[in-house]
């Protein structure tokens, strides 16, 4: 038998075979660019600005201020990647298209908390907001999850967690 | 109600991939969907006491195959402002579902809080779908 042959018919020592863990011969990385983080904030909204997240390296910053009168709360998300990110975002009424300017702070004002009673021992609260950031390669090579949720009331506790993922 | 966001990726190397993202708040020990991937598979959780049980259900006739996302990715924890108090957790898994050209690979990042005075926990997550190829391309052989 030719070497050649051989190659072609049989695996090498430590060679690794075309099908090895499902996986076509890569490695998980190959699909999935990166790794993944989780950034968790929490702030009471106030009529002053604060800080609810800001993802790594300060390329999204989200702020949250509670507008006086009404104590509906303003999110505030700052795309400082330098490019133009597109986003889908659900406020509980529907999916809407949205774009992240690095030249202009995007606001969003948060919605009432939404209660369902889906069974006696089964309630589900919804955020107020979910935001799938998506991403502009090269500058920015991850696509985004933010969720936002807030207790309502007088002096709001406003939560999110935002996920990052290379793809 | 399942409320979740799914939208389609920019192709890679030719392979399509899907995002989805999804929230909800519970009570322990309540089962609940928390990702459905329509005719692939489902994702439901349960906290139970300080663990976080999921359960992927496979919608295809195909095989599920479970990967350690551990030993090839780790994913990062970030605990800003007031959220250290809602004990902040997170999770990641991955599997490859499907068999032929349909077989996808599936990444999916969870993250928890916790609610004290509500009694009640915010499961969400974050799943990346994409292609996978059965074969490397003609001319990418080794």
């Amino acid at each position: 038998m030719k070497i050649s042959d051989a190659n072609n018919d049989f695996l090498k020592i430590d060679g690794t075979a075309a099908d090895s863990g499902e996986l076509g011969g890569l490695t998980p990385d190959a699909f999935f660019q990166g790794s993944g983080n989780v950034v968790s904030g929490a702030v009471t909204a106030s009529a002053t600005a604060g800080q609810l997240l800001s993802l790594p390296g300060g390329i999204i910053v989200v702020s949250v201020l509670l507008l006086p009168g009404n104590n509906q709360v303003n999110l505030q998300i700052q795309n400082n990647t330098g490019v133009l990110l597109s986003a889908v975002q659900d406020r509980g009424s529907g999916v809407t298209q949205a774009t992240l300017d690095p030249t202009t702070p995007r606001t969003i004002t948060l919605q009432s908390p939404e209660l369902t009673l889906q069974s006696p021992e089964l309630t589900l609260q919804s955020p107020e907001l979910t935001m799938q950031i998506f991403p502009n390669q090269p500058a920015f090579p991850d696509v985004v999850t933010l969720i936002v949720s807030s207790d309502g009331g007088a002096s709001p506790m406003v939560v999110a967690q935002a996920f990052t993922d290379g793809v | 109600m399942h409320r979740q966001l799914a939208s389609e990726l920019a192709p890679r190397d030719g392979r399509r991939g899907l995002v989805i993202s999804a929230s909800k708040e519970l009570e322990p020990g309540v089962r609940a969907m928390l990702v459905l991937a329509e005719g692939l598979f489902r994702i439901d959780v349960v906290v139970r006491g300080d663990s976080l049980q999921t359960v992927v259900r496979n919608l295809t006739a195909g095989p599920v195959q479970m990967w350690d996302v551990g030993q090839s990715e780790e994913v990062g924890s970030i605990v800003l402002g007031e959220a250290a108090a809602l004990g902040p957790g997170r999770a990641h898994m991955g599997f490859v579902i499907g068999s032929g050209d349909d077989r996808l690979m599936v990444k999916v990042t969870l993250a928890t809080l916790r609610f004290e005075q509500r009694g009640t926990f915010r499961i969400s997550a974050q799943a990346v779908l994409r292609v996978q190829p059965l074969s490397r391309p003609p001319g990418k052989e080794d």
